[in-house]
């Protein structure tokens, strides 16, 4: 289903008001949907940060980013990677589903426990398909 | 300044947690992203909702002179922000106070300044009555009651035992694990034939500071 630009910039506006985040969410949305399509993307918040310039601080792109990946505005979408030794590792929502229940990460190639997982799991985001409706 | 002199450039659970403090429900935000199935949804979002409550009640002086709409607004506009789906809507056989949908899934509230007990339970009416559809997309909701008398306990107490009065079919409770001031009840929804659950949950109001006497 298509989705006009105008209607979620309405929308931005409508939930956040003269809050830095309209502008926040507005800048991500043209970053968005200028993007090529077809491509695989991973967006880190340090990218994200980029985008949007030396106005804005941490907290505020974070209330933005949180804002897009929810339900209401689904602009972004997000997923889990493990990060060691340099390298990442994807993560199953699942993954983190049962380190947050129990506790403890698995590692899903060695099978071992991850010590301090939660400073070495990272979120990165990708363009969720509704930008791809977005005209 | 805390916020501005921290460069990252991943993020990670751990600075989630961090930042919690300056962005109320970022801990939890992965937590609302995995939540994938009806029950995980509805629990989550009782979760959120608790912490909503929990801010507003630290200031209770803001919240003495105003209606019932704009209490709701503004926990509308927190779970906005969370990234909730969150809509005060004029549908579904008339205007429900608060609305949250995932996907196909959908909560609904009810709220109320308390006055009395019978005019709690016209909300709790309206919203079993008049505004809810239960299946199994929908089986659950809240009543939102803002209490600005002391001892709110006693007023949960009171309404827990006036709606056990009511004789609603196969009604029954049970208390909330997540919340003190909260229970749960349900019954046979009049027009489905399925059980209806429905969250009683307190949000207290009451300010009389002493020290001004």
């Amino acid at each position: 289903m298509k989705v006009s630009k105008e209607s979620i910039v309405a929308q931005i506006y409508e939930d956040w008001g003269e809050k830095p985040q309209s502008q926040i969410c507005i800048v991500l949305l043209n970053y968005l949907t200028h993007l090529p399509k077809g491509k695989h993307y991973h967006i880190t918040f340090g990218s994200l940060k980029v985008v949007i310039g030396n106005s804005y601080t941490n907290t505020d792109l974070l209330k933005a980013i949180q804002y897009l990946c929810g339900d209401r505005t689904r602009l972004l979408d997000t997923n889990f990677e493990l990060l060691e030794d340099e390298r990442a590792v994807p993560l199953s929502h699942s993954d983190i589903e049962i380190a947050q229940a129990t506790g403890e990460l698995i590692h899903p190639k060695t099978g071992y426990t991850v010590k301090n997982f939660e400073e070495k799991v990272s979120l990165y985001f990708v363009p969720s398909s509704l930008t791809e409706n977005i005209i | 300044m805390f916020d501005s002199d921290i460069s990252f450039e991943d993020l990670t659970l751990r600075q989630l947690k961090i930042y919690e403090p300056f962005v109320p429900g970022l801990a939890r935000f992965p937590s609302r992203l995995l939540a994938d199935t009806y029950d995980k949804f509805i629990d989550q979002l009782y979760t959120d909702i608790d912490k909503i409550i929990s801010l507003l009640e630290e200031n209770p002086q803001f919240y003495q002179d105003d209606p019932e709409d704009k209490i709701t607004l503004e926990i509308k506009n927190h779970l906005l922000t969370m990234g909730y789906d969150a809509s005060h809507e004029a549908r579904m056989g008339g205007h429900v106070d608060l609305a949250v949908r995932k996907n196909d899934y959908l909560w609904i509230g009810e709220a109320k300044i308390h006055s009395s007990y019978p005019y709690l339970f016209t909300g709790f009416q309206q919203l079993s009555t008049r505004y809810s559809n239960v299946n199994s997309n929908q089986k659950d909701g809240g009543l939102l009651i803002y209490i600005r008398q002391a001892n709110a306990k006693s007023v949960m107490d009171r309404w827990k035992a006036y709606l056990e009065s009511q004789e609603l079919q196969n009604y029954m409770s049970s208390p909330c694990q997540k919340k003190d001031l909260a229970f749960f009840s349900t019954h046979t929804h009049e027009r489905s034939g399925q059980s209806f659950k429905v969250r009683h949950i307190c949000i207290s109001f009451y300010f009389n500071p002493l020290d001004r006497k």
